[in-house]
């Protein structure tokens, strides 16, 4: 670069507001979070130990159980196993679907991203910041999908912070059912991604990696509308936007709520992990946690339970689910405020109520009803 | 502490993130501000920086100052925050309280009374130019370190920072011209 500076270069090594904004208050709240965040990861190790031991102690009744009657089982298991053969045998083969031919598909027509780098991020590898446009092509019918410009930066944020070890795909079956995410560059040049609905994994070249949760809601928003997945990305997204606008409500902090009336049925967000263990009806999705840099399973509760767990969120969708006050998914407006008084921060779809320093408990409203009730982890 | 004995702490106690962030805390929450160009969303994105150095200090291998790598982590996260706008709050819960100003950001900045008439200029240059203005002027970043920050190569660093020295002259010039 060459050397000469502008005569107001220097100016810029103070500082660019004339106060200390960084204070001691600030260091004490960073300190006393940081050490709550150890406390719960500690509590979670301590847990998962638990659980292995427990885990451990029935495996080995079961191999000690397994031994001592040993000559029993095994003619036992001879008789069940030829019963299981006779009953699994494969159906006839049935004629595949027949797929909507497009020959060649457009999104055939796009250079296949592959990206060699063994590690890192693929925003340092790869130039996502030059991507212009993004669009999503469904592989079995052909029909290309746009994604609003203002819902890119959700693939752009999960393939710039896609960790190439940590985010690796632990099944590298992709399925059957896939789409194809089209990036168009600056240069005119378009990549293509597959990425996989059931797996929630792109394919990078070298091999599947889990995306985020984020990208799953949107895919699934795009392609099934009528999903209940398509259905909760339409009201977070329509949170977010009126969160977002410029004329925005400010968060009222003048008052908080005592977090007991704040809980679900009774517990908070880390009671209702251990209480969703038990639950069985569940179709789980793994994803790339890129802030914890981290795999983790987000879930998608059917039946009676009906409540979805995202990435640091439980949002409950049946009305089953109360607070202390009687509040949940069916109560109207007027209702809520009756019965738990005013939001913190009120937009027409997202009411959030605060307890402690932060707003952990939302209610999303679609036409004055409680669509979802929703608990945030403790940051 | 000298930056090379960052490499080998696997754990950071309190009292260390306690010496970075009386260190380097400003430093961090300016650059966040000058990034965002908002007062509360630099008050976050420094506690979401100091968490994640608490928490990942073992990532540190020296390969860069202690002070490049936390202006990395900083410039990471303002960018995140900017770019994913409310689906944050999901897993950063105070983003929602930073974000519900009623003022638009250009306002904000004028409200914070900025200590130089040069950085308002500073502040009306596009991100892209205006970090690298920023990590050179005020961060004294080499080339390679404001590539490596950044994601980009030197080539392009070296064209961004050229665009945005160019730009700040004309406004600072335009400005001067009609006092």
């Amino acid at each position: 670069m060459n050397d000469f500076e502008p005569e107001w270069y220097n100016r810029l090594k103070g500082s660019p507001v004339n106060r200390r904004t960084f204070t001691s208050d600030h260091m004490e709240e960073i300190q006393q979070k940081a050490s709550r965040l150890r406390a719960v990861n500690i509590q979670k190790q301590r847990a998962r130990r638990t659980r292995w031991m427990m885990a451990a102690a029935a495996a080995f009744a079961i191999i000690a159980g397994l031994t001592l009657y040993h000559s029993k089982l095994g003619s036992l298991a001879s008789e069940y196993w030829k019963e299981i053969t006779v009953r699994h045998v494969p159906p006839e083969p049935v004629d595949p679907p027949k797929k909507i031919e497009n020959e060649p598909k457009e999104q055939e027509k796009l250079i296949p991203l592959k990206i060699d780098a063994a590690s890192g991020v693929l925003k340092d590898v790869w130039p996502i910041d030059d991507v212009k446009d993004i669009s999503v092509y469904n592989d079995q019918t052909g029909e290309k999908i746009e994604i609003p410009k203002e819902r890119q930066y959700v693939v752009i944020q999960a393939l710039a912070w896609t960790d190439l070890v940590k985010a690796i795909a632990l099944n590298q079956d992709a399925g059957d059912e896939k789409v194809t995410l089209a990036l168009q560059m600056e240069d005119g040049t378009e990549y293509a991604i597959p990425y996989s609905p059931e797996q929630n994994t792109i394919d990078l070249g070298g091999g599947l990696y889990y995306a985020s949760d984020k990208i799953l809601l949107l895919v699934k928003g795009l392609l099934e509308p009528g999903s209940r997945l398509a259905e909760l990305d339409r009201v977070l997204e329509q949170a977010r936007v009126e969160y977002s606008a410029d004329d925005s409500p400010k968060i009222d902090d003048s008052f908080m709520y005592d977090f007991r009336r704040l809980l679900i049925d009774g517990s908070d967000y880390i009671e209702w992990q251990t209480r969703l263990a038990a639950y069985s009806d569940v179709q789980p999705y793994r994803y790339f946690d890129s802030m914890g840099e981290k795999l983790d399973t987000m879930g998608e509760y059917g039946g009676a339970d009906n409540l979805i767990a995202l990435n640091s969120q439980l949002v409950f969708a049946s009305s089953q689910y109360k607070t202390v006050d009687g509040v949940g998914v069916g109560s109207l407006e007027d209702e809520v405020l009756k019965k738990l008084g005013k939001p913190n921060l009120k937009t027409k779809t997202g009411w959030g109520y605060k307890s402690g320093d932060y707003v952990r408990f939302y209610l999303y409203f679609e036409e004055g009803v409680v669509k979802y009730m929703s608990i945030n982890m403790p940051s | 502490m000298d930056d090379s004995d960052w490499k080998y702490v696997e754990q950071m106690d309190t009292q260390a993130l306690q010496y970075l962030m009386s260190a380097y805390g400003q430093d961090i929450w300016n650059l966040a501000f000058l990034l965002t160009k908002r007062h509360h969303l630099a008050d976050d994105i420094t506690q979401d920086v100091f968490i994640k150095v608490y928490q990942s200090i073992h990532l540190f291998r020296g390969a860069s100052s202690m002070k490049t790598w936390l202006l990395s982590i900083t410039r990471n996260i303002a960018i995140n925050y900017m770019r994913t706008a409310f689906m944050r709050k999901v897993t950063l819960t105070s983003w929602i309280s930073s974000q519900g100003v009623g003022v638009s950001a250009e306002k904000e900045v004028l409200e914070q009374s900025v200590t130089e008439e040069i950085w308002r200029v500073v502040l009306k240059l596009p991100l892209k130019l205006r970090e690298v203005l920023i990590l050179h002027a005020k961060y004294e970043l080499s080339m390679k370190e404001m590539a490596s920050v950044l994601g980009i190569s030197e080539g392009t660093v070296k064209s961004r920072l050229a665009r945005a020295r160019k730009k700040v002259s004309a406004y600072w010039k335009e400005g001067a011209a009609y006092e």
